[in-house]
């Protein structure tokens, strides 16, 4: 295979030179270069004297894409990897990957298609990447180590990755309806083993109907199924929502007012699970915006009904992947310890992050998310939420949110949890405030998530509580020199009941797990801009972990990193 | 802006709506709709991607073949006297692609791949791709302080100074006949000859005179006051490898201009971890000051340093590591340099231009064992004039008169070591050393041949000689070794009718002894004698057409305080030599054929199985585009 990698690279790179005198072709891509010094500590009664506590890795690679455009309403991409790993010297550790082949087009001059990879999103409710775990506002040092997850995994604006089909068109009118937009994509999750896996394929369809400018209403399908016959007969999944989508912008005294709501059913339904009909449910999400752009100031409030039984694999897949720990110091205390993802991993581990949807729910981190934990989308919460926002064009915004939320059914009795989220971040924006040229920002922020059940056995009452303080610094100090600092430091406390569920997502155990963890990130470093989209950084990050879990020992990791990244 | 169509779709119109018109979704939506998600992912024609401002594409294709018979050989190759082989056993492909793009004027990337098939008859299966110098990234940025410049990725050639980060310049007396496979094919066959003739050097690739490194460099230039500077961390060869586990380097150099003269600050450092815990860890430092002065008509050039090694069990202590030359036009004809050197034992780096006599490297289970292996000491070296070793204190004094067609270089050194490391001494067989290193294929074995003193290093060998004079209760010898040498370099422009001819003599006549000696000793009061006689000629017989010659002839003999034969009973004496004839062919315009018969021979008259004989033919295509 990566013969034929290679093979296709040096020829699409001959062919694309040659066409590229004729403007009909253009190269695009990425290249990178990291490497990361690893130092890991423990503290435990007995020493640990089979970790490893040192590592360096890294690599240097080049996405090298292809773009052609054979004529004015068609459009190639095939986009190569390059990778050669730290360490490997005069050929060694080199890998070939296609990282990207799609093909996009208009019909008729009214049709538009792509075919190969897809960025998808299409609603909170159907098939939406939440992110649901990363902090909000995070520091510059963190976010451009997002960023670099963000391409690793092709997140896009909170799209999920994808290959099939899509085509959308639209219909304009002259009278009552101004467009009406219709948009479809079908693509395969799964492909069978020709065995008892059947094929799963994921298809969606949205048709926007625009009103006025004030008024949008939508109407979204989506279902991933198994496709009978592709397998031996045993066990098909397919999961549909059904959502209504409304929009209304319009002005009210001194500002504006938008309204956004979605309100859909969803089922779960496998062909021969045992004791398994279906899951079916319903789900009403409204939000209010109220906007003063004079005042610079937003206010928002609203509802959100998510029932129990609600199942949406396009939106309850979760960006993080719980069971895998990253592949850096994954145990520890001498091999009995496993260690969980914490926010180091959180922060810039591409490894933990997944590309695609999961088929079946993925575990949620209770001290990461406790109130939330897939998003608007999480399943059995009721309640009400509000916020504001200010964002003074001098250089200082806050913004606050609350959510105050239950469950709607109880996990294992009839006592519901609470459940209550408040967040506040603040950007000092001092370049701004100062009137100085170069570019000075601070950043505050805490987050407060709360989950309580009470009960007349003492058994079934639930008291957990996380704090997430976070700060972060960025200035410039010369030309395109920037000194960065982060910090992200959580603290999660009490006790929760945590489901184990079955490939179905039912609940088929509750364990009580109670938490002492402390976390702690702290990052320095300095990034200097080049021309073009391009930056080096270098930067030193520790993470502190206390009582991760019950019975696992503290530890510590400190990280330093050379990152050169250019985007072309 | 919205992208309408004047077509109309009769059959969805009856159920939407009479008077609608069919369009492609556009991006800017009149209002922020609650579904952005699906529009922004079809944009074909609004959404350009943004394009590289360059790309190019370059490299070569470069054909060997090698056919050896050995009517006498070793005997590791004695039931398979004759060998065919397709391809070079250096790190140098067949076909060779170069591929480079930049953003911006100063931020580029750079990769390459290479293709290789050994024609063995086993078709695709066989064939080798990769990278060879791997994924490079540059870029550079330009502030009201300076200019730093960023080379990241797989291999970059670089090079500190010469006793932390560079390989050994030499004085360029070697011959010409052996192409190496990163010499370039010249603009006419004779320029090759011509300009070594004239400048005593002809064109180098990149890497002559620099070391590979892995990782990061980061240059800083133009700095205020003249101050310029370089930070790197990453591997060299020896840290090369995929394992997580530890094993890097790091150095730099801060440097200060004044004038045509320069003084600088450098450090080079390596650190290796001997397993996946903490704690064992071996590794090298070495700091020190470069300077290049001119005073009057002398030109001063040197640096001084200190170096030490650890282990997890010797924390090492420092030792010194000088080197001045000093530079005078005696006539405008006759240059001059005298160069005085001194290597403390206790300076090891093996990324420097001098070797390691004195400490075998702890081997740390993470070295590029597919390349390289960990160095090991190469005992007391009998070294060409120029490359210096540690453990060894010593001067050279260097001529070269230049009679218009007639270029001659003298070169004299004396030299002796510190301490007694080592009952060995080590010496190479020049006349012959790429067809001896040939009959290893690939690998880089030590301890190998007929009595398991030969050596193999990348397109060489070296023997090993043990000396019997030694401390029983210790091994080492009685007395410290002396070291002299004495060169001829002769490089002589003739007119033979309407053709030109280029003829080179190099003479090498080196000894190793217990006592201090001001010349060559060429007595059997050495422990070692080695005489090397190499002539060369090109007769250019057209442009696209030279004929090349070589004769060569080597002695080397030792003395009886050193290791003899069980059957003999005699020490080494061995003779080598080995008249070549060959020809380069232009075929085209960066294209050339270049072809080399080699008959050798090789014995010892004390030790018997030390025997070979036969002859070799290689043929080298080379094509630059």
């Amino acid at each position: 295979m990566r013969t034929l990698h290679l093979t296709l690279f040096i020829l699409a790179t001959a062919w694309a030179n040659q066409l590229q005198a004729q403007k009909t072709v253009s190269f695009t891509g990425a290249a990178r270069s990291a490497v990361n010094n690893n130092t890991f500590n423990t503290q435990d009664s007995i020493p640990d004297t089979s970790t490893v506590m040192r590592n360096t890795t890294g690599y240097a690679l080049i996405d090298l894409g292809v773009n052609i455009r054979p004529n004015k309403h068609t459009e190639i991409l095939g986009m190569f990897r390059i990778r050669n790993q730290y360490g490997g010297f005069w050929g060694a550790g080199v890998g070939f990957d296609v990282r990207q082949l799609w093909l996009k087009g208009i019909v008729a001059n009214a049709v538009r298609y792509q075919l190969g990879d897809l960025n998808l999103k299409q609603t909170p409710f159907t098939l939406y990447n939440h992110h649901a775990d990363r902090p909000d506002s995070m520091p510059d040092v963190f976010l451009l180590q997002q960023r670099i997850v963000d391409y690793e995994r092709f997140y896009s604006r909170n799209t999920w990755r994808q290959q099939g089909l899509q085509a959308d068109f639209g219909l304009s009118f002259a009278k009552l309806v101004k467009e009406v937009d219709f948009n479809g994509y079908l693509t395969r999750l799964r492909a069978s083993n020709l065995a008892d896996i059947p094929d799963r394929l994921m298809g969606g369809v949205t048709v926007d109907v625009l009103q006025s400018k004030h008024l949008a209403l939508s109407w979204n399908g989506f279902s991933v199924f198994d496709v009978r016959g592709t397998a031996a007969d045993t066990n098909r999944m397919d999961n549909r929502v059904q959502t209504f989508g409304l929009t209304y912008a319009g002005n009210i005294a001194g500002g504006q007012l938008l309204i956004k709501g979605e309100s859909g059913t969803s089922k779960l339904a496998f062909s021969n699970a045992a004791g398994l009909t279906s899951l079916q449910d319903y789900f009403i999400y409204v939000s209010g915006k109220l906007l003063f752009p004079t005042k610079h100031l937003s206010l928002e409030a609203g509802y959100m009904n998510i029932g129990p039984d609600f199942r949406s694999i396009g939106a309850q897949s979760k960006d993080i992947n719980y069971q895998n720990s990253g592949g850096l110091f994954n145990r520890y205390a001498n091999g009995n310890s496993l260690r969980a993802p914490a926010l180091l991993e959180l922060m810039g581990n591409e490894q933990v992050y997944q590309t695609s949807v999961s088929s079946s729910l993925m575990p949620a981190a209770q001290e990461f998310n406790a109130v939330l934990p897939y998003g608007t989308a999480t399943f059995n919460r009721l309640g009400g939420f509000a916020g504001l926002r200010y964002a003074h064009p001098s250089g200082f915004s806050v913004d606050l949110k609350h959510h105050q939320l239950r469950e709607i059914r109880g996990q294992g009795t009839l006592s519901l949890k609470a459940f209550q989220q408040t967040k506040a971040h603040f950007l000092l924006d001092i370049a701004k405030l100062s009137g100085t040229r170069k570019g000075k920002k601070l950043r505050f922020g805490i987050e407060r998530q709360s989950v309580n059940r009470s009960s007349n056995i003492a058994f079934e009452t639930v008291d957990f509580n996380r704090w997430r303080l976070s700060a972060g610094a960025e200035v410039e100090v010369f030309k395109k020199i920037d000194l960065l600092f982060g910090m992200v430091q959580q603290q999660s406390k009490g006790a929760d009941f945590i489901p184990d569920r079955d490939e179905y997502s039912r609940v088929s155990f509750l364990n009580r797990t109670s938490y002492q963890n402390k976390q702690q990130l702290l990052a320095g470093g300095i990034r200097c801009r080049f021309e073009g989209n391009t930056y080096f950084t270098a930067f030193y990050q520790q993470q502190v972990n206390k009582k991760p879990s019950e019975g696992t020992p503290d530890y510590q990791i400190r990280q330093f990193s050379l990152i050169y990244n250019m985007n072309f | 802006m919205k992208n309408k169509t004047t077509r109309h779709w009769g059959l969805l119109l009856g159920t939407l709506y009479a008077a609608a018109s069919l369009h492609g979704q556009s991006k800017d939506s009149s209002m922020n709709l609650w579904h952005p998600g699906l529009r922004e992912s079809i944009h074909p024609a609004a959404l350009p991607l943004p394009n590289l401002r360059q790309f190019q594409v370059s490299g070569y294709y470069r054909f060997m073949a090698n056919y050896r018979h050995l009517s006498e050989s070793y005997p590791h190759l004695a039931a398979h006297p004759n060998n065919i082989f397709i391809g070079d056993d250096s790190q140098i492909p067949q076909l060779l692609l170069n591929l480079g793009g930049s953003i911006a004027p100063n931020t580029s990337f750079g990769t390459d791949l290479f293709l290789w098939t050994p024609m063995t008859g086993a078709g695709a299966a066989e064939g080798v791709k990769g990278l060879n110098l791997g994924v490079n990234l540059h870029g550079s940025y330009a502030g009201d302080f300076g200019t730093f410049t960023l080379h990241t990725g797989g291999i970059n050639w670089y090079a500190l100074s010469p006793f932390t980060f560079q390989t050994n310049r030499g004085y360029n007396r070697f011959t010409l006949f052996e192409r190496n496979p990163w010499d370039p094919n010249t603009s006419t066959l004779e320029a090759r000859y011509k300009t070594y003739h004239s400048a005593g050097n002809f064109n180098q690739d990149q890497r002559w005179g620099q070391q590979a490194f892995h990782g990061m460099i980061l240059e800083a230039a133009a700095l205020p006051h003249g101050f310029s500077g370089v930070f790197m961390y990453g591997k060299t060869q020896l840290n090369g490898g995929l394992s997580p586990i530890p094993n890097n380097s790091f150095g730099g150099r801060i440097s200060k201009q004044y004038g045509n003269n320069f003084a600088s600050l450098n450090s080079f450092n390596s650190e290796a971890l001997l397993d996946s815990l903490r704690g064992t860890r071996f590794g090298m430092n070495i700091h020190t000051m470069e300077f290049r002065q001119q005073a009057g008509s002398f030109l001063i050039k040197g640096e001084i340093g200190l170096g030490r090694t650890y282990t997890p069990d010797v924390r090492g202590t420092w030792g010194e590591a000088v080197s001045l030359k000093l530079e005078k036009n005696l006539t405008r004809k006759l240059s001059s340099e005298l160069h005085l050197y001194r290597i403390s034992p206790r300076v090891v780096n093996n990324s420097s231009i001098f070797i390691n006599s004195s400490y075998t490297e702890p081997e740390s289970g993470n070295t590029n064992t597919a390349t390289q292996p960990v160095l090991p000491a190469v005992a007391s070296a009998m070294t060409p004039i120029g490359q210096l070793v540690n453990n060894r204190q010593g001067a050279d004094l260097n001529f070269l008169w230049d009679l218009g067609n007639l270029k001659a270089g003298f070169g004299w050194s004396m030299s002796g070591e510190l301490e007694r490391t080592s009952n060995r001494i080590t010496y190479g067989h020049p006349v012959n050393n790429l067809a001896l290193s040939r009959m290893w294929r690939w690998d880089f074995p030590s301890n190998v041949g007929p009595y398991g003193n030969l050596s193999k290093i990348y397109r060489s060998v070296y023997e090993t000689l043990i000396l019997t004079e030694v401390d029983p209760s210790t091994g080492l010898p009685l007395k410290n070794k002396y070291f002299n040498s004495l060169e001829v370099h002769l490089r002589a422009a003739q007119q033979l009718g309407r053709k030109k001819m280029y003829t080179n003599y190099l003479g090498q006549f080196s000894s190793a002894q217990t006592f201090l000696s001001p010349l060559t000793v060429f007595s059997e009061q050495a422990l070692m004698r080695t005489y090397y006689h190499q002539l060369e000629s090109y007769l250019v017989l057209g442009k696209g057409f030279t004929l090349c010659n070589y004769l060569g002839f080597e002695r080397n003999i030792a003395n009886y305080k050193t290791a003899t034969d069980v059957v003999s009973r005699r020490p080494k004496n061995q003779t080598a030599m080995a008249f070549a004839t060959g020809f380069d062919l232009k075929l085209s315009k960066g294209a050339g054929l270049y072809i080399r018969q080699r008959w050798m021979k090789g014995f010892d008259s004390s030790f018997a199985k030390d025997r070979y004989q036969g002859f070799e033919t290689s043929m080298e295509l080379k094509i630059f585009f």
